[in-house]
């Protein structure tokens, strides 16, 4: 007897999927034969709503871009007016940005953990990854005055000073960091069942990776050593010391291996930033709301997120408000081009296993 | 994709098990509460013997969440034009780019944040006096 | 005259309406049971599907309340709408609404249900939740902590312990009200009609 032909949707409402998109499946079996990706469930219209308002009022919408990871969002913006009004940050606003940075990119590797184990069924990992990160959202609350959707990373600077004693909590985090990581290593990372589902699943090729322009994780984990931290440092990154970890398998392992060696980075950076911390002033004088001019001018910043690399256009006219401002997510071409053809041969239980391992977030793919 | 013995991966995930010994971290609310921190954003208060009714924070606030308003309590005598500002939390983001440009600083924001219920319009917030 | 499962499924419902009945014993003791074991379905319609997971998971377990998830709308109570809906998504979640079997509520969060929030003048969302789907308990925030939501679901309890939470009977007695706020924003995509007696009236099984 033949198996049949049928066509599912593992749609937006679905425990398997990373946020509120679908994809339109063709199944003989359980090998897929067709993957058509759906999006725009989430499209709020960003780009235009920027236009109608001033350049900080736009501030407080922009974070809302990327629901896991808003700081890159807030990161960019921030540079791009800079830029383009011709402002000067501080030292020490630029240190604690960085500081900032990299606890959120913590955070959203420990969302990605819980992610990945809960695709395979290895639900007490994911228990044990969002405790930790709510840990990290704790310094965030004291720090910015919210967990999740900060607002703290102006135009000039950054909006509040650190509390009292701020950076010895973050010492003691780090620390418990670096042990509890290594017990991820024992129940996940080294797991058997984990590898015997992830090694040569959802393999992709250098060539490949280069001629579609993928990036973050997905280009390290064939073997290409591409970071914006490196390539073309912002902020502080130019002084300071860490690697960019690479694996050659281009597979789901691969990438969860590269991740995890990430982590590690992160935390060795958080520890050089508290240590040389400097002094100073956080905040430029900046012109009440209406009177702040943007001059007639383009320009094009970026950013390295946990996903990879984040990108924005900004266009100003003269006036007080934004002429254009494009966003472009690392997740757009990772959700169409190489979601259809990875899963392509695929078995219907791995689809969530790839979706997770490439680190697709629907917000930022349609704004 | 083959099957080969692996031991340190098959015996390693059972360190877990340890984790049956430690104090569980959960916090059980309603009956514990976390400690509340300094500087959060929560509900708005407005000291009306400073507030002199200058509608900055209607003229800021990007989500149109800020009504001027008349109402029966004692003013400052140099709010001319005798309007408090009423806070709209079906509109509302917790930005606090209001609080950033009072200019006699009278609204703050407090840590505060619990609302729940089941009528629309009692999202309408007059901040309290404080 | 209802025979047959309709009568049964009808007493099973009881009559509600806080102000005209008080609960009998049967009542009472069916909503205590209903109270204490919630089932939300999974889907994270948007923003606020962000502190979903540390308000299921260990640090705040709402599983103590007796609240866990499930995958199916036909074994879901609850449908959380945790933020602002764009048309598209509107359409999957009434299509999901209507596909749970009562008693069902539906949890709104954040102030984008309320009246637009952010979004209040952007060309792809809806303003205001109530006009296409009752919404029994909303929850304040931007996006609201996992103690909000935990509050809210305290709340929601007791609602449902004192028989008032009926907004599944509002839906179907006004079916028309919604209907027409349904097509008005979603034009001729909008979902067939799913009625309780389809099989007695449109020719059966």
């Amino acid at each position: 007897m033949e198996n049949k032909h049928i066509t599912i949707f593992h749609g937006p409402q679905h425990p398997g999927i990373t946020g509120n998109m679908s994809v339109e499946l063709d199944l003989i079996g359980e090998t897929i034969q067709k993957a058509t990706t759906h999006v725009g469930y989430l499209h709020r219209g960003f780009e235009k709503l920027v236009e109608r308002r001033t350049v900080i009022q736009a501030f407080t919408i922009v974070c809302r871009i990327c629901v896991p990871e808003p700081d890159p969002n807030e990161a960019n913006f921030a540079a791009a007016v800079e830029e383009l009004a011709g402002i000067e940050i501080s030292e020490r606003s630029k240190y604690i940005r960085v500081m900032v940075l990299e606890l959120s990119r913590l955070a959203a590797q420990f969302l990605w953990l819980a992610g990945q184990s809960g695709s395979i069924g290895l639900y007490a990992v994911g228990q044990w990854a969002i405790a930790d990160r709510d840990l990290i959202l704790d310094l965030f609350e004291e720090l910015t005055g919210a967990r999740v959707y900060h607002m703290y990373i102006y135009p000039g600077g950054v909006r509040r000073d650190l509390p009292e004693g701020f950076l010895e909590r973050v010492s003691k985090l780090l620390s418990y960091m670096k042990k509890r990581l290594k017990d991820y290593d024992d129940i996940f990372i080294n797991n058997s069942s984990f590898k015997n589902r992830a090694i040569g699943v959802g393999i992709i090729s250098k060539e490949e990776a280069l001629a579609n322009g993928y990036v973050g994780q997905v280009l390290r984990g064939c073997g290409i050593a591409a970071d914006v931290r490196k390539d073309a440092p912002y902020l502080i990154y130019g002084d300071l010391d860490f690697e960019v970890p690479t694996e050659l398998g281009g597979d789901v392992y691969a990438r969860a291996l590269v991740r995890r060696a990430e982590m590690d980075q992160s935390v060795h950076i958080l520890e050089q930033v508290v240590e040389k911390m400097p002094e100073g002033e956080i905040m430029v004088k900046m012109p009440a709301h209406r009177k702040f001019k943007l001059p007639k001018d383009d320009t094009w910043v970026k950013v390295e997120s946990a996903r990879g690399e984040f990108a924005y256009y900004m266009a100003g006219d003269g006036t007080e408000k934004i002429r254009r401002m494009q966003v472009r997510g690392p997740s757009l071409v990772h959700a169409y081009t190489l979601l259809e053809n990875l899963l392509v041969g695929a078995e219907l239980s791995d689809v969530a296993l790839i979706m997770n391992s490439l680190g697709i977030c629907p917000p930022e793919i349609e704004r | 994709m083959k099957w080969s013995v692996d031991l340190k991966g098959t015996l390693s995930p059972l360190s877990i098990l340890g984790a049956f010994f430690q104090k569980p971290n959960t916090i059980a609310y309603p009956a514990v509460k976390k400690e509340s921190v300094v500087g959060y954003r929560g509900f708005h208060t407005n000291v009306l013997a400073d507030c002199i009714g200058c509608a900055n924070c209607q003229d800021v606030c990007m989500n149109d969440a800020i009504d001027m308003i008349k109402v029966d309590a004692e003013y400052n005598e140099k709010n001319s034009s005798q309007c408090i500002p009423r806070i709209d939390y079906g509109r509302c983001c917790w930005c606090s780019l209001c609080t950033d440009v009072c200019p006699p600083d009278s609204l703050k924001l407090e840590e505060d944040y619990l609302n729940v219920t089941n009528n629309a319009n009692d999202f309408l917030y007059m901040p309290k006096d404080k | 005259m209802e025979e047959g499962f309709l009568l049964e499924q009808k007493t099973l419902e009881g009559d509600l309406n806080s102000e005209t009945s008080h609960q009998s014993s049967v009542d009472f003791l069916m909503n205590w049971f209903r109270k204490r074991s919630i089932f939300v379905l999974a889907y994270g319609t948007g923003c606020g599907a962000i502190e979903m997971p540390p308000t299921f998971t260990s640090r705040y377990d709402a599983e103590r309340l007796g609240i866990r998830g499930a995958a199916t709308p036909r074994q879901a109570d609850v449908i959380i709408v945790s933020g602002y809906c764009s048309y598209k998504t509107l359409r999957r979640i009434i299509r999901t609404y209507e596909q749970m079997s009562n008693p069902k509520y539906v949890l709104a969060l954040g102030s984008c249900t309320v009246n637009g929030g952010m979004y209040w003048d952007s060309y792809n969302t809806i303003k205001k939740l109530e006009d296409y789907l009752p919404v029994d308990m909303y929850v304040n925030g931007c996006m609201p902590r996992p103690e909000s939501i935990l509050e809210g679901f305290i709340e929601l309890q007791k609602e449902i312990g004192a028989g008032k939470a009926s907004s599944w009977q509002k839906y179907e007695e006004n079916h028309e009200f919604y209907r027409k706020n349904q097509e008005a924003v979603l034009g001729e995509k909008v979902e067939p009609s799913y009625e309780a007696d389809w099989y007695l009236y449109e020719g059966g099984l």
